[in-house]
């Protein structure tokens, strides 16, 4: 089972949007795919249509009280569960420290799913807190959409240096330029000659698309409405990357 | 997260089911869709065996591919981008894994084909969330002559995980309502059935059932049928080159012909003998090169997992290679195989060994009862294995072993001919401490043979300038690696002769094979 996190410490920058594609993408070829949606804006469960409600709130699941299959939802996709989030995860960070090796929980929680999933999504919140440290441990790679601005990319080393304070080096970072606007020239240079951080960003970049602004209007993933799209052919492009440099470690 | 599907057949008298779910739930109507669905096995039908159903779904430029256990209603669907002859292709997934540890290195074959009208309707619950899946299918299949066979209807409920409340309501009032019960049907079965097609019984174990009081050589001669059959089973897939197992399947068939003729030559008449000995010991020698070169291409894997990575990487152009011969010595018996000669063959043999008395019975042998001289050459072939393999010691060359290794088979194949006469209780063990033996006796023979192969293929490859350095250097680990092992394994030959050669297994062995009578017959 492959963990790989939607993650930056930025709102707004296409998290949920790439979760709910690459999920898409990769139940395609006819993995299992199982999304968890960490964020108590409940984004991912909206575009899936399945409520945000979790039986017993987050603090019974996290603390072991209830099983993480009960919580889990099919979506209407062959291949695709998902297990909700709801204004409950709003405490999450405090009911994480608030338990016993708090940082590696979710990493628990998820191990008992091994032989039901190939690969797990992580839909994160946009903070730098117990819940960043818990993806952080749980994940094999951390998918990090990266508007091409310069705060974009400070925001980025942040999440490098974290990586590498808290010595999670077998953590891979796979950056992406995400909601490229090709007519503005900041964009257009930074995705053209992205700075030297340590890490490789992927060579796909999402352009900025009114079509994937709609995927909230239609709850769909954004190949099923608009599969000839350039945004739907970087997607697809993205997840190919992506997929082949996890397989390669 | 494989869903589990209920299924039901609905009946004749059950008018217009979907309507009536329409007005019952709130069911949303998705256009319908037809498709081609091909059911495929493997030609020893190992999944049907496993109760799963295998099929594959043509759409766009894909394959819909499913697995359905049709004993718990387990159902897992996976994509393919060809034709699923290999699960390979599909290795990644669940659904390749599990297919694959199932039918081994068999292929998927196809076996019926059959035209489904889908109408599928989803139940939806708040948000247009779709909580249950109800498909419809109307199959159908078309015969040759273009004329077409309605096949049975049927109700499918997919559940979504987490939404039980619909599909114990839909359950409940299909019960209710219009009497319908579960059912767990073999669709595959309906579909060949309705064809005229018999499902494939095929299995490469022995099984011919005889009564110990047969004369020899009327059993001898159900035998040998039971052997010529198997060997026409297999002609078409070693012809068609589907899978390995085929020509493997041909080989022991033409080598149980062989035993038996060679080791009772007493119960055939000398012209018999002198007309099909050579002729069977032809179909053994022309099959040999395609099987060796099988045999080096299923074990590539093993190879390159011997050395380390870069190493076995490099010893792909030897693959390259190994699979270009394989496919020149598939044509070539290809053509062997409906040449003249072999089709001649085999209908002299069948003329043979369908009349059914001979005129001058060519020994006491021929007309004495089955099990009398089952027993006799039973016992005298393990008698001798057993003294060959005393004479055993660390140090023998290796040709000992080897012969060792034909003596073990001659016993194996008579026990499987003659398994029958006996308590299958009594001498199942002993066959399965045969088969243990004959186990590191072959694993020996394959690596004493395997360096020598080995170098004849760099030969090859180098007069063919196919020949890296890099692909030499990891050819000639290999075969370091093999001498490695071949010492080991004569190591293990030793603990398991022990084991054969034991006591007890020896009083049981007299005890079945060494009747009185059979003592009197020697």
């Amino acid at each position: 089972m492959i963990i790989l996190a939607c993650y930056n410490i930025k709102g707004g920058v296409g998290k949920t949007t790439t979760t709910v594609n690459l999920a898409h993408l990769c139940a395609l070829e006819g993995a299992r795919v199982l999304v968890w949606d960490l964020d108590p804006q409940g984004a991912a469960s909206f575009y899936f249509r399945i409520k945000a409600k979790v039986k017993g709130g987050i603090k019974r699941l996290l603390s072991g009280h209830s099983s993480v299959r009960q919580h889990i939802k099919g979506t209407d996709y062959h291949n695709i569960d998902l297990i909700p989030a709801d204004f409950s995860y709003r405490h999450l960070d405090v009911i994480l420290e608030s338990l016993k090796k708090s940082k590696v929980r979710l990493k628990k929680l998820l191990k008992p799913l091994a032989d039901e999933y190939d690969y797990v999504f992580l839909d994160c919140p946009p903070s730098f807190s117990m819940v960043s440290e818990n993806v952080f441990y749980a994940s094999d790679a951390l998918i990090i959409p990266t508007i091409p601005t310069i705060l974009s990319l400070r925001t980025l080393e942040q999440i490098i240096r974290y990586r590498d304070k808290k010595a999670l080096k077998g953590t891979q970072l796979i950056p992406f330029f995400s909601m490229v606007d090709r007519r503005k020239t900041m964009h257009r240079m930074i995705v053209e000659m992205p700075p030297k951080l340590g890490v490789q960003f992927a060579e796909t970049d999402i352009p900025y698309a009114s079509d994937v602004e709609r995927m909230g209007f239609e709850r769909k993933p954004l190949i099923l409405f608009k599969p000839n799209v350039r945004a739907s052919e970087s997607y697809r492009h993205l997840w190919q990357e992506i997929k082949g440099r996890v397989d390669r470690g | 997260m494989a869903a589990k599907i209920q299924q039901y057949t609905i009946p004749e008298t059950c008018v217009d089911l979907e309507s009536a779910l329409i007005r019952a739930f709130p069911l949303e109507r998705q256009s319908p869709q037809w498709l081609h669905r091909l059911y495929k096995d493997t030609f020893d039908g190992r999944l049907y065996q496993k109760k799963y159903l295998f099929w594959q779904e043509t759409r766009e430029s894909f394959y819909d591919v499913f697995v359905h256990n049709f004993k718990t209603g387990e159902r897992l669907q996976s994509t393919a981008c060809e034709d699923v002859v290999w699960p390979a292709v599909i290795e990644s997934s669940v659904l390749g894994r599990k297919i694959q540890a199932i039918t081994k290195i068999r292929a998927l074959m196809p076996q019926i084909s059959v035209s489904v009208k889908q109408h599928i309707l989803h139940y939806l619950g708040g948000d247009e969330k779709t909580q249950l899946r109800l498909i419809i299918e109307y199959s159908q299949l078309m015969r040759p002559d273009g004329s077409i066979i309605p096949l049975d209807k049927r109700l499918l409920l997919l559940p979504v995980r987490g939404y039980d409340k619909p599909l114990k309501a839909v359950a409940r009032y299909l019960e209710r309502v219009h009497g319908l019960r579960l059912s767990q049907d073999n669709p595959l079965l309906h579909a060949m059935s309705a064809a005229d097609q018999p499902l494939s019984r095929y299995s490469n174990t022995f099984q011919v059932g005889l009564d110990p009081e047969m004369p020899t050589d009327q059993a001898f001669k159900r035998i040998l049928l039971d052997c010529l059959e198997n060997m026409e089973k297999n002609e078409t897939g070693v012809i068609e080159g589907i899978d390995s197992e085929f020509l493997h399947d041909l080989r022991v068939s033409v080598r149980r012909t062989r035993a038996l003729l060679s080791q009772i030559p007493e119960a055939f008449p000398k012209k018999v003998l002198n007309q099909f000995e050579p002729s069977f010991a032809w179909v053994g020698k022309i099959t040999g090169p395609l099987r060796d070169l099988d045999v080096y291409l299923l074990k590539f894997n093993d190879y390159q997992q011997a050395l380390p990575v870069t190493e076995g990487e490099n010893l792909m152009p030897l693959k390259r290679f190994l699979t270009r011969q394989q496919k020149i010595e598939q044509k070539k018996l290809a053509r062997l195989l409906q040449s003249g000669r072999y089709q001649q063959l085999k209908s002299e043999w069948r003329t043979f060994l369908e009349k059914k008395d001979m005129k001058k019975p060519p020994s006491a042998v021929a007309l004495q009862t089955v099990k009398r001289t089952a027993d006799r050459y039973v016992w005298q072939a393990y008698k001798k294995l057993l003294k060959r393999g005393q004479v055993i010691s660390p140090e023998c060359p290796d040709k000992k072993l080897h012969r060792l290794r034909i003596n073990a088979k001659k016993v194996r194949y008579l026990l499987d001919f003659f398994q029958t006469l006996y308590p299958s209780a009594r001498i199942q063990p002993l066959m399965k401490q045969l088969k243990k033996l004959q186990d590191v006796l072959g694993d020996f023979q394959d690596l004493s043979v395997q360096a020598h192969t080995l170098q004849q293929f760099e030969s090859q490859m180098e007069a063919e300038r196919q020949l890296t350095p890099e692909t030499t250097h990891a050819i000639a680990l290999l075969i370091q690696h093999f001498d490695a092992r071949l010492e080991q394994q004569r190591g293990a030959f030793f603990n398991q002769f022990e084991q054969f050669s034991e006591a007890a297994h020896q009083v049981e062995s007299k005890a079945l094979f060494h009747s009185v009578e059979g003592e009197g017959a020697a």
